[in-house]
């Protein structure tokens, strides 16, 4: 196997003297997807949001063999490290395109921002209807739309999204799954959170089982989907959904 | 004739309060911080103004070479130390500084004209914003509004105090920047006036091309809607609030410069002035640049008039029509932190 | 600036370490306390330049000068005036300049039945004379000194309406009184009276109600650089009239910031303001003569009025010792005694500041036919003859 385009050795993270995630160790081969599941709580937002940068850390992060310890957001951003958040953080008094050329804010000195919006319009064409909209005035699925889209702008070579089908009807979730699974045929890496577990094995090559901010179960998607105890706890539930 | 006049003072009042709401606006939305040093900047740049007109070298000149050093030592201290980073800073932290005071006391015994003094003004006090948000606020970026407003008191008690220091408590007085006259309809506008509006206004649509029209604005306004949002597409965070406290102080010296000629400024003048623009920043909420405006136009004008109607009473006729206006502001205020 | 601060700071070192060593028997204790630091240190920083021309000794007595810094501030004043009273057992007192400070002596030299030689304008410090006060006597005249004078000038010149603009504080109701008493006799009367704050960013509103009232003078009663917008808008604002203003503008500053707009404002104050206009043979012009050479020629520019508060201090002191000595040696609370009986009934002494006589019920008893018609005629104070 070559050499993983994201590494995470012994990560842990703490908000005061509470350790929310305890030395996680997780790898993203370069053109794979891989999935951390988990129930709600468990960690998994908390170590996205450390591998971003935005919380302090300990352990070691490597970026396509870079170290990324002690960089900020903005240099794992323009290292093609993306976060789509479960909130996704969207600038709500700025345009919908204005949005989307943010995105490209780390590559604002190129030339191909043109394209590379119009491209993005051409995967979501409810965007493109609404570019002079407010971003705060767009539906949820129209935000979970314009927040992969910003995130596209942001030229991620692996892109993070947390919880893409949180609080989305049952047609949009399938639709961004679809996006997602696109996107990936396109050459991106994904890691990808999801307490939709079913979903997210159905799409992912690898996965994580995450639980109370420690990795207990790991293996490729399929052999995750037979996994009893993964079955038990979250494929029992998740189809439910 | 009268009422006409008194509109014109009150605008041209209001002008003055209008930029330094705007400054404390902005400041806020982008950092969270109430920077009551946005008055001290005008004072500084108006007194830094008179002492060039008197051929004296201001305490300013010295201040900017401390605060630079400081800054980066600081930064030397807090940064990963990389080539670029190190031109970069020895540049801005080191040489500006160093360069701004050879050419100071170069120049200023050479009594040069009216428009290298305004330059040099306006030199000297900008870089002092992004030292100060280096020096005070960086450190503090996730800290709580009240902890940045108290460190904000913090800094303008230091200000205030050097300020003291370097200028006296006497008040000065530059020269007029036009001594003309013109008569419209029967009412005197001096052409300071008209300057004092004309600039005010030019600053305010340079500031609106800046934020509507450019990515560097939008990322600004960006940072003040979504922090978070903002850190996640790579805007970083520091750099767009050394940029703003750099237009703050921009702004304050504008409006130093403006005022310097018709009011006397003394060390502390900065800071009362700088409250009006305050209240009229809350009537906007905090958080709308037109109506910050809208508010200081009417602070202005309300002060005009209530001193003519009755100048024992003017702080109580501007106060008490105020305080119901901030009250109605506090109920219906719109949050300036965008939940998504 | 850092220069002439450390060398502040020396000075004071100076006459502070030379007080340590304590006083000795037949010397005299004068007691200072002035701000060297804060916003009154452009007052009081000349005031202590004149304090190295004080003469050495006093009625024969050498003098040990002890000075202490205020900082400008309340607390501080009133930690050194007690030092000053207990450890160094300062016979008299000199200060502050600036009011807060200097009220804050006065009760604690009140206390300690210590006479206390006040040098601020403010008219509290001596009136009333009770128990606390009858122990301070002020050099600076107060404005019921110059209003008569003020008042007889106006009429001089036909003026038959005034207006009055002043400082927002208690300073404006000082004036507003003194006409309110002095003009019923005269036939004039005040029409208007406006007031502005210290950060007003123009008095435009002001000027344009007072020249709406048309009066035939204006008053200013304010002090200093902020006399000088109020001055200057009416000006602009086309007033032609008499502009009058306290004697408080008898500063430096003030010409100098309101330069042409103060040409031929016209006050009421001191002699030594305009000692040069007096004859030689005047007791003022010989006063001055006595201080000035000497204070140019060491600190090299031209005293200031507070500079002449010190040299007024000395004068007084000259003249109340050696009363004070037949009552008891320094030290002593009967040499105490002696020097407020003396100075309380001081008579007729000429001082830089005008012509003195106290009585018990007065402290601050200088005549007004001691203070001077005086106007700015190119950026200069000059006699009005």
């Amino acid at each position: 196997m070559s050499a993983p385009l994201l590494a995470v050795d012994r990560f842990s993270v703490a908000y005061g003297k509470v350790e929310a995630v305890r030395s996680v160790s997780l790898e993203v081969p370069a053109g794979s997807v891989v999935t951390v599941i988990g129930a709600n709580g468990a960690g998994k937002t908390t170590l996205l949001n450390a591998m971003m940068g935005l919380l302090d850390q300990a352990g070691a992060i490597s970026f396509e063999g870079h170290d990324l310890r002690g960089t900020r957001v903005e240099d794992r951003v323009a290292a093609g490290l993306v976060l789509v958040p479960e909130r996704r953080e969207l600038f709500g008094s700025l345009t919908v395109e204005d949005n989307l050329r943010l995105g490209s804010f780390r590559h604002r000195r190129h030339h191909q921002i043109g394209a590379e919006l119009d491209k993005v319009y051409a995967l979501f064409p409810r965007l493109r209807e609404r570019h002079r909209q407010l971003a705060g005035t767009l539906s949820g699925g129209e935000r979970q739309m314009l927040a992969l889209g910003r995130a596209l702008m942001s030229r991620p070579r692996l892109l993070m999204l947390d919880e893409p089908s949180l609080g989305l009807a049952p047609q949009i979730v399938r639709e961004s799954f679809r996006i997602i699974a696109d996107l990936h045929k396109s050459g991106v890496s994904i890691l990808l959170i999801e307490q939709n577990a079913r979903a997210a094995l159905a799409i992912a090559d690898h996965g994580y089982v995450m639980e109370h901010g420690e990795i207990t179960l790991q293996g490729s998607a399929a052999e995750l989907a037979q996994n009893p105890r993964v079955v038990e706890s979250y494929l029992g539930l998740g189809s439910a959904r | 004739m009268i009422f006409w006049t008194l509109v014109v003072d009150g605008v041209v009042n209001g002008a003055i309060y209008a930029l330094l709401a705007i400054g404390l606006v902005l400041v806020f939305v982008v950092t969270r911080v109430i920077l009551l040093p946005q008055g001290v900047y005008m004072s500084f740049a108006a007194l830094t103004l008179s002492q060039f007109q008197r051929g004296n070298v201001p305490g300013t000149a010295g201040l900017l070479l401390a605060l630079g050093l400081a800054a980066f030592v600081i930064d030397l201290l807090r940064s990963r130390v990389t080539r670029a980073w190190l031109m970069r800073r020895v540049a801005s932290d080191l040489a500006l500084p160093a360069i701004m005071y050879a050419l100071v006391t170069w120049l200023v015994p050479l009594r040069p004209n009216m428009a290298i003094q305004i330059v040099l003004t306006l030199a000297l006090i900008t870089p002092l914003g992004p030292y100060l948000y280096r020096l005070a606020f960086q450190p503090l970026e996730q800290a709580s509004v009240l902890t940045l407003l108290i460190a904000s008191v913090g800094v303008h008690i230091a200000l205030t105090v050097l300020g003291l220091v370097f200028f006296g408590p006497e008040g000065f007085l530059a020269n007029p920047l036009s001594s003309a006259h013109f008569e419209a309809a029967g009412i005197v506008i001096s052409g300071q006036s008209a300057i004092m509006v004309a600039v005010s206004l030019v600053i305010m649509v340079l500031l609106w091309l800046l934020f509507d029209r450019t990515l560097i604005g939008k990322a600004m306004r960006a940072v003040a809607v979504n922090r978070v949002g903002a850190r996640l597409v790579g805007i970083p965070i520091s750099q767009a609030g050394e940029i703003t406290f750099a237009l703050a102080s921009f702004i304050g010296a504008v409006s130093g410069v403006l005022i310097a000629p018709v009011s006397m400024v003394y060390y502390d003048t900065g800071f009362l002035i700088g409250l009006i623009g305050f209240v009229a920043a809350i009537i906007g909420g905090m958080g709308s640049y037109p109506l910050a405006v809208a508010g200081a136009i009417f602070v202005g004008l309300l002060q005009s008039f209530a001193a003519f109607w009755n100048s024992n009473y003017q702080q109580v006729v501007v106060f008490t029509t105020l305080i119901p206006i901030l009250l109605l502001r506090s109920l219906r205020a719109p949050a300036v932190e965008e939940d998504e | 600036m850092l220069g002439t601060a450390l060398r502040r700071l020396l000075l004071t070192a100076a006459i502070f370490g030379a007080a340590a060593v304590t006083a000795g028997a037949g010397e005299l204790t004068v007691g200072l306390n002035l701000p060297q630091t804060g916003p009154g240190s452009s007052l009081g920083v000349p005031m202590m330049n004149a304090v190295s021309l004080m003469p050495p000794t006093i009625g024969g007595l050498k003098v040990n000068y002890v000075a202490l810094d205020s900082r400008t501030d309340v607390t501080q004043t009133a930690a050194n005036t007690r030092k000053l009273i207990t450890e160094n057992k300062a016979d008299v007192l000199i200060g502050e300049v600036v009011t807060p400070t200097s009220l804050a002596m006065v009760p604690i030299a009140g206390e300690a039945k210590t006479p206390l030689l006040a040098t601020s304008p403010i008219k509290a410090l001596a009136y009333p004379v009770d128990d606390v006060r009858r122990w301070v006597f002020k050099i600076v005249p107060d404005d019921d000194t110059t209003a008569p004078p003020v008042v007889k000038y106006l009429a001089d010149k036909g003026v038959k309406t005034i207006g009055i603009i002043g400082y927002n504080d208690a300073y404006l109701q000082v004036w507003t009184g003194l006409f309110d008493q002095l003009l019923p006799s005269t036939g004039m009367k005040v029409i208007a009276v406006e007031s502005f704050e210290r950060s007003a960013t123009s008095t435009t509103p002001q000027a344009l109600k007072l020249i709406a009232a048309k009066p035939d003078a204006i008053f200013v009663a304010a002090g200093g650089t902020p006399a000088v917008v109020p001055i200057r808008d009416l000006r602009q604002r086309g007033f032609k009239g008499i502009i009058l203003a306290s004697h408080g503008i008898g500063l430096p500053d003030f010409i100098d910031r309101g330069g042409k707009d103060v040409e031929g404002v016209v006050m009421v104050g001191e002699p030594f303001i305009i000692w040069r206009d007096l004859p030689a043979d005047s007791p003022y012009n010989k006063l001055a003569q006595k201080f000035v050479p000497a204070y140019q020629e060491k600190f090299k520019a031209d005293p200031p009025m507070m500079a002449a508060h010190i040299a007024d201090c000395a004068t007084l002191l000259e003249m109340a010792v050696p009363e004070a000595l037949k009552r008891g040696q320094p030290g002593t609370q009967e040499f105490k005694d002696g020097l407020r009986d003396a100075l309380e009934n001081v008579k007729g002494l000429y001082l830089n500041n005008g012509l003195l006589s106290n009585s018990p019920t007065n402290h601050a008893g200088y005549d007004p036919g001691g203070q001077f018609v005086m106007t700015v005629k190119d950026g200069a104070f000059h006699l009005v003859k």
